[in-house]
């Protein structure tokens, strides 16, 4: 069974977001004439479902197009192949109107709580703005929204005439949060919500993101490269590499007993901080760089670094397969590795 | 010179201030610790805490006005850092003191060779001439794991990917083989599987160069990997320093155990949809006069005491120092 058949497994009305088969290539193009001349294929066909009120952690390294999936999936790039449905409807298909009409179901929280929130906006005038585009309510109701969402992501509503130069990273992040919940949306991309945070910060906008959840029954799809807060925050995870899905599973399954080698590499790599357990640790030290995305390797993606490579790999691509139930992942060599034997223990506890 | 090279960095003492439109910002205040030859200070904190600016300080680097360091000695052997003379210090930079610093992006010369970045310290300094400083040059690339080196040394920093610029950084920093090594937040800017090659090359160098190695970051899984001994900073001071193991295994300050409470970690298998234990509140606003211990705001052992006098680093048992008042308090009650 093929991942294409994955959805069909699962009871259909249990699927909040199916994406199908998502391609997104951007050219490149040169000379006078810009004539395209290649394509990074930033993402290059990634399917997966994401089920009511779960949280799906995407994790992967910079450039195997996480974020570009995430906002695909809201719409902010055009797919060049692909269907992403969304609650029954393909909102690939979508005109302007029946689009804006779905974007308030979906929102996102930005990375970058510096970057995302207008320097000249009051933020209560920010997390106004799609209220008032959404909703229709009057002026009254309007600031009664705003000072209940304020207190929903623990601040005062005092602070609605603000603005964001007044606020520490971890405040900022609270009103983009404000804001993301303003249109009353079921489902939220977390683009790295708490990278840009510092660390003891972290942990409350976490908390917070999760409390959401079950709070207002919210779906989340959380990007990140952070394996071990993925892991805390998430039901089931993806991981990408190059701009392909390599694994896909529920997250102890796919913590406790991965079978794509960049998988095990990857967590093998992540430092714990306890210097007993990583001095005794066995890891995997990767050889060379991410190849360019313009220009992939022909066969396994994972090819020119894996330990375990063989002819097979270098010549044809892996697909994504059903090894157990649940859990997918794209190597040749599964079949003889069985649970990921020949690669060093990855459990440590 | 080789008397010299034998001998660790020992810092006493550091008081750096900004004077800014607003009012002086302590960013350290106070700061003490050292670090011998083949062996790994790790010092962690926030942004903002002062583990950047005490490090610069101590290689004058910090911009003078708005910064000034106002007190403190940085020995060096038998020699002051912080009272040598512009061509000294240049000197301590390349021939004593390498430093790496957070983003290699942006720390190397867009217009200039890698070969010839990594040799002009070698002739600046070692008064080598150009050819046998890019021989040396070759030699130094491959020593950090960067192939086809004699091809390499041709190349603009734009060729290089993060992990290779990082990598050229290490080898600019080692040219005239430095005692000691100042790592500022060296694979922050990195991925995962690229800052485990970055850590085991360091932890490499520490062995074969027998270099001392200060690591400033944020991350308590690097310091662990890395680090022989940890200094928490906050708010301009170290909080708590001793062995990784003693710090790791029995954190003493409130912050120090906040931080390691509040990480997921992955590589347990209990219950990981727990909540995660944060830190209430926020790092203190640095222009902000503050007399008692400035994580007292934030702590939940606080008492009385602790809004009034900003405690020092008492030992605890061994090279364990901590800063707080409730354990000194834990101390008074056993003697009673």
């Amino acid at each position: 069974m093929n991942v294409n058949e994955m959805s069909n497994n699962n009871n259909v009305s249990d699927t909040m977001l199916s994406v199908k088969d998502l391609k997104i290539h951007f050219p490149i193009k040169k000379g006078v004439l810009q004539r395209q001349v290649g394509a990074v294929r930033a993402v290059d066909g990634v399917t997966f479902d994401i089920f009511r009120g779960e949280t799906f952690g995407l994790v992967g390294e910079s450039g195997c197009g996480k974020t570009t999936t995430g906002r695909a999936i809201l719409q902010l790039y055009e797919p060049t192949a692909g269907e992403i449905v969304f609650d029954g409807i393909n909102l690939t298909h979508l005109d302007t109107n029946d689009l804006r009409d779905m974007r308030k179901r979906m929102q996102m929280i930005f990375q970058d709580p510096f970057a995302s929130l207008n320097p000249r906006l009051a933020v209560g005038m920010a997390i106004a703005e799609p209220i008032r585009i959404h909703s229709g309510l009057d002026k009254e109701n309007i600031e009664k929204r705003i000072n209940y969402l304020l207190e929903v992501v623990g601040l005062s509503p005092d602070v609605a005439a603000r603005f964001p130069h007044e606020f520490s990273g971890g405040q900022r992040q609270r009103v983009g949060i404000a804001r993301a919940l303003a249109s009353e949306p079921d489902f939220v991309v977390c683009d790295e919500p708490i990278s840009a945070l510092d660390v003891s910060i972290q942990a409350q906008v976490v908390n917070l993101i999760e409390d959401l959840r079950s709070d207002i029954g919210l779906t989340y799809l959380f990007i990140g490269h952070d394996l071990s807060m993925i892991r805390h925050i998430s039901d089931r995870v993806a991981v990408m590499y190059l701009g392909q899905i390599v694994e896909l599973a529920e997250t102890n399954q796919l913590f406790l007993s991965a079978l794509n080698p960049y998988t095990v590499s990857l967590i093998s790599a992540i430092p714990v901080p306890d210097p007993i357990i990583e001095s005794k640790r066995q890891r995997i030290v990767l050889k060379g760089d991410v190849p360019n995305p313009a220009n992939p390797p022909k066969g396994c993606l994972f090819s020119t670094r894996c330990p375990l490579v063989i002819d097979e790999c270098i010549n044809t691509r892996p697909l994504l397969k059903e090894w157990r139930p649940g859990h997918f992942a794209a190597c040749h060599r599964i079949d003889e590795m069985g649970e990921g034997r020949g690669l060093p223990a990855i459990q440590i506890a | 010179m080789s008397q010299k090279n034998n001998s660790g960095l020992v810092v006493e003492g550091l008081k750096t201030e900004f004077h800014t439109i607003n009012g002086v910002v302590k960013a350290v205040n106070g700061v003490s610790f050292e670090v011998n030859r083949g062996e790994v200070l790790g010092v962690v904190g926030e942004s903002g805490c002062g583990k950047s600016v005490s490090m610069m300080s101590l290689l004058q680097l910090i911009p003078n006005p708005p910064g000034r360091v106002v007190d403190g000695t940085a020995m060096l052997g038998d020699r002051d850092l912080l009272s040598m003379s512009p061509s000294e210090i240049r000197q301590v930079r390349s021939v004593d003191i390498g430093m790496i610093f957070q983003d290699p992006m942006t720390s190397l010369n867009p217009v200039l060779t890698i070969g010839t970045q990594i040799a002009e310290p070698l002739v600046e300094h070692k008064d080598m001439t150009w050819d046998d400083a890019l021989d040396r040059s070759i030699e130094l690339l491959e020593k950090v794991g960067i192939s086809d080196a004699a091809r390499r040394i041709h190349e603009y920093p734009h060729q290089f990917s993060g992990g290779m610029r990082q990598r050229v950084m290490i080898a600019i920093a080692l040219a005239c083989s430095p005692p000691i090594l100042i790592a500022d937040e060296p694979t922050t800017a990195l991925d995962v599987t690229i800052q485990a090659q970055i850590l085991e090359l360091l932890n490499d160098l520490r062995g074969s160069e027998g270099m001392g190695m200060i690591l400033i970051t944020h991350d308590l899984g690097v310091i662990a990997r890395l680090a022989d001994r940890v200094a928490v900073m906050y708010a301009g001071r170290i909080v708590e320093t001793g062995s990784a193991l003693e710090v790791y295994a029995s954190p003493s300050h409130p912050y120090t155990e906040g931080l390691l409470a509040s990480l997921p970690r992955h590589d347990n298998s209990t219950n990981t949809s727990e909540r995660l234990t944060s830190i209430e509140g926020q790092p203190p606003n640095m222009l902000d006069h503050i007399d008692g211990c400035p994580f007292a705001p934030r702590c939940s052992y606080v008492f009385d005491k602790c809004h009034n006098k900003n405690p020092n680093l008492f030992v605890k048992e061994n090279q364990h120092q901590v800063a707080c008042w409730w354990d000194i308090q834990d101390e008074c009650e056993r003697n009673v």
